[in-house]
């Protein structure tokens, strides 16, 4: 990103009423592509994008604004498992649905949060055009995924994984594997980590503080 | 500009101070245009006292009498059809007239405790006597007999209180002059606040300063789904929604830089920084006598909750949450709060309703519960001697304003009913009891048959009502407001939609310390992957950002469910959490019953025939 822009942006958030001025779309939509590129995230920015976009409708949308929201929605779901994509749906165009390319984003989205990993993976091919000119797209989703086995397993078929992270190439697998620091146990299983210790039965106690016996004390010291 | 029409403003305008408000649309709308072409400078500009005070300009224009004539026979014809029927009788009884008085000299004195009881109590009372059915006197009126102050304060008060008084009483037949001449009348008020070089000092009780920021937002809302049903309105109507100048009036970004404004004038932000880091607000470098001022300070902070809001039913959550970035909220807040309960009651829910919708279940939970919590202990008869609850003691006869609280209420508890079916975890007790006595049925439903419309159902009771922004008439679809109803009700459906088998994995779950996965496939009669894919989703589902500290932004991602296991090679291992019996909640509510009763006692004079 260039020093101008970071400084135009800057200045944009710089005061609470001059920020809504529509007059800085034209910024932030050049933001958007510049993350889209650089594989950079400013969430702000987007949202303040998505809000000018509510707030000046101006008839329908345009083939820039289909763009915007398309990549700014990606880049949401790569933030996966944060919340990301929900916050910047809840404030999108409806209207803007039935944009094809966003469709095919959502589609991408319901199949992630709803854990469906191989037909994400082959929806994904299908749909390639929709998420191209966004850098990192498929490492940040593989990341996602692996949080997901991350928390779920302690140990994994090494072929369920693979499948689950989109049919790596075996050298490609392996250098994954060592990154997040599992190990290869031979007979086709990887181990992940030790759950057993973080998933624990519990016992919730009662705890009364100061503020819920406050009542009686009042009470008692009136006598 | 066609709502410049009340013959009275413009007979009030005695050229020059920037009185009412008709004029000052125009510089709105002329400031708006300045915007647009320069592409910066301010928002809604109205800060710039280019347009006001020169007068003239539709005033002595032939056009202009033109206009007002037709527009004095149209309304004519329009007060038959309001079912609250304006009033034109000049006589005023003696009791309103003395009324006014004292409250134009309440004003006038800055008179606290005297503007409270005539706010809070008189007006209600003379309102259920005298005007129950009809409007209070019209302000021209009034300003005849009773007189002004300096600047027009007492009438854009009286004004204040007269619409309000309109909106509460004719509701669905309420006029369209009348929404855009209490916009106006709110213009006023706002741009008399706002452009000045000293603070106004009216001495208006903090009840009286929620109540119009309150009502302001809500008239807009009023306005915006008014204005959404374009099938219903009459083609007068249209006309005037179409007329030049009509999309500035409760439009959006109008609206939202008078809080802004607002906010910044009273610096509240830095303020509430500096009170939070623990430092003393008033020992910090100012930049006027504005923050110093108790009106502007809570201006400032009323402003911040509305803006919130705002957001909030515009489906910004993010930027809602960011707002309050400086108000830590919680136990601590809701003790500290020597606030209004209606602020609080708006507060609380609409932080929750950002927490659910942007998943952070726990947070919602957390939020809802402690204002329900604090609800309850302040209506527990000990704290609150002789009155009937929370909200009696500051609000006095205004019942519908005690009406609208009680609703609140209720869709909190059915937020939380939401939120806890899609993320179960053990809540306090007594909350917890009070949502079984008021939706337990639904929600076993919910939780048994996956029965989606009843869900949909008690969301759609727990949400507020959305807004759309559209300014220009013409911009606006028809069905728009609903379909963003609509929208945001699907976010959550969707993510019940995705959980919706997870019910049934958790009772069989529950059942076991650990099981084989083909087992629990083959109970539920679905293939291996599938579970297994509902098994994730579980997972991901229970991972929620869950604050921290300080901003309600703030958090780490965090999957604590309380019904948890780990998958290792074909089995499924599960952990459970158990909560062990409480009592103390049970002891301290019957402590305080056993309290209160020997209290009673105490006055209970043991009669009988007296003794000879």
């Amino acid at each position: 990103m260039s020093a101008r822009e970071r400084e135009e942006i800057a200045s944009i958030f710089d005061s609470d009423i001059d920020r809504y001025n529509p007059g800085n779309m034209g910024i932030l939509e050049q933001h958007v592509e510049t993350q889209a590129r650089e594989n950079y995230y400013d969430l702000e920015a987007n949202l303040l994008l998505l809000k000018l976009y509510q707030l000046n409708p101006g008839g329908s949308f345009t083939a820039t604004r289909a763009s915007s929201v398309t990549k700014i929605l990606l880049k949401a779901l790569m933030q996966l498992p944060k919340n990301d994509f929900q916050i910047c749906k809840a404030l999108t165009d409806p209207e803007l649905g039935r944009v094809l390319r966003i469709q095919d984003v959502l589609r991408l989205e319901t199949s992630l949060e709803t854990c469906q990993f191989d037909f994400f993976w082959d929806d994904l091919e299908n749909c390639r055009d929709s998420v191209s000119g966004v850098e990192g797209f498929d490492t940040a989703i593989r990341n996602y995924i692996c949080s997901v086995i991350g928390m779920t397993n302690q140990t994994i078929n090494e072929r369920q994984l693979n499948s689950f992270l989109g049919k790596l190439p075996q050298e490609k697998l392996r250098r994954l594997v060592e990154e997040k620091g599992w190990k290869f146990l031979g007979n086709g299983i990887v181990y992940i980590k030790d759950q057993a210790a973080s998933v624990k039965s519990r016992k919730i106690t009662e705890a009364i503080e100061f503020a819920d016996v406050a009542t009686i004390l009042t009470a008692v010291a009136r006598r | 500009m066609s709502y410049q029409h009340d013959n009275y403003d413009n007979r009030n305008r005695r050229g020059g101070g920037g009185g009412g408000g008709h004029q000052s649309f125009a510089s709105v709308a002329g400031g708006r245009q300045r915007y647009n072409n320069q592409g910066g400078g301010g928002g809604g500009n109205y800060d710039n006292n280019e347009g006001y005070g020169g007068g003239g300009g539709y005033q002595g224009g032939g056009g202009g009498q033109r206009r007002n004539q037709q527009r004095d026979n149209y309304q004519q014809q329009h007060w038959d059809r309001e079912p609250l029927g304006a009033n034109e009788d000049s006589e005023i009884p003696n009791e309103v007239r003395d009324f006014l008085t004292d409250l134009k000299n309440a004003i006038e004195d800055r008179d606290t405790a005297k503007l409270q009881v005539l706010y809070e109590a008189e007006f209600r009372g003379l309102s259920e006597i005298f005007y129950q059915t009809r409007a209070w006197p019209h302000p021209e009126v009034v300003e005849h007999i009773i007189g002004d102050l300096p600047e027009h304060i007492f009438t854009l008060l009286y004004k204040e209180l007269y619409y309000r008084h309109i909106y509460e009483s004719a509701r669905e037949g309420l006029t369209i002059d009348q929404r855009f001449q209490s916009y106006g009348n709110y213009w006023s008020i706002f741009d008399t606040i706002l452009n000045r070089d000293e603070p106004l000092d009216v001495g208006l009780p903090n009840e009286w300063v929620w109540d119009i920021i309150d009502e302001f937002m809500y008239q807009f809302t009023q306005f915006s789904t008014f204005r959404a049903k374009a099938d219903k309105l009459q083609n007068f109507e249209l006309n005037q929604l179409r007329a030049e100048g009509s999309h500035m009036v409760w439009n959006v970004n109008i609206v939202t830089n008078i809080w802004l404004k607002l906010v910044q004038k009273s610096e509240i932000q830095e303020q509430l920084a500096v009170y939070n880091a623990g430092g003393d607000p008033n020992a910090r470098v100012k930049t006027g006598d504005f923050p110093d001022h108790p009106m502007y300070k809570m201006l400032g902070y009323y402003s911040l909750i509305s803006l919130m809001r705002l957001h909030c039913l515009l489906g910004d959550y993010h930027s809602a949450l960011k707002v309050l970035e400086n108000v830590e909220l919680g136990k601590k807040h809701l003790l500290q709060a020597a606030g209004l309960q209606a602020c609080l009651v708006t507060t609380y829910y609409h932080v929750g309703v950002c927490y659910m919708m942007m998943r952070r279940y726990q947070d919602a939970i957390r939020i809802f519960c402690d204002l329900l919590l604090h609800q309850q202990r302040a209506t527990t008869p000990t704290t609150n001697r002789g009155s009937s609850g929370v909200f009696a003691p500051s609000t006095g006869g205004r019942t519908y304003q005690v009406d609208a609280l009680h609703k609140t209420i209720d869709k909190m508890y059915n937020c939380l009913a939401v939120c806890l079916i899609l993320h179960p975890m053990h809540i306090d007790e007594s909350i917890s009891s009070s949502l079984r006595d008021k939706l337990g049925e639904r929600v076993n439903k919910i939780q048994k048959t996956g029965d989606e419309e009843e869900f949909e159902k008690l969301l759609n009771q727990g949400l507020p009502k959305f807004v759309t922004p559209a300014t220009n008439y013409d911009d606006i679809q028809p069905n728009s407001l609903k379909d963003f109803q609509n929208y945001q009700l699907g976010i959550l459906k969707k993510e019940f939609a995705a959980q919706n088998m997870v019910f049934t994995i958790q009772s069989y779950l529950k059942l076991y310390t650990s099981m084989p996965i083909q087992k629990l496939a083959r109970f539920l009669d679905m293939k291996d992957d599938v579970l297994l894919q509902h098994l994730y989703t579980y997972k991901h589902k229970m991972t929620n950002v869950v604050h921290t500290h300080g901003s309600p932004l703030n958090g780490v991602l965090q999957c604590k469910p309380e019904l948890d296991f780990y998958i290792d090679k074909d089995m499924i291992y599960i952990a459970d959490t158990k909560v062990a019996p409480r009592y103390g909640d049970f002891f301290v509510r019957n402590i305080q019953k056993f309290e209160e009763l020997t209290e009673t006692l105490k006055h209970i004079k043991v009669g009988g025939p007296a003794k000879e």
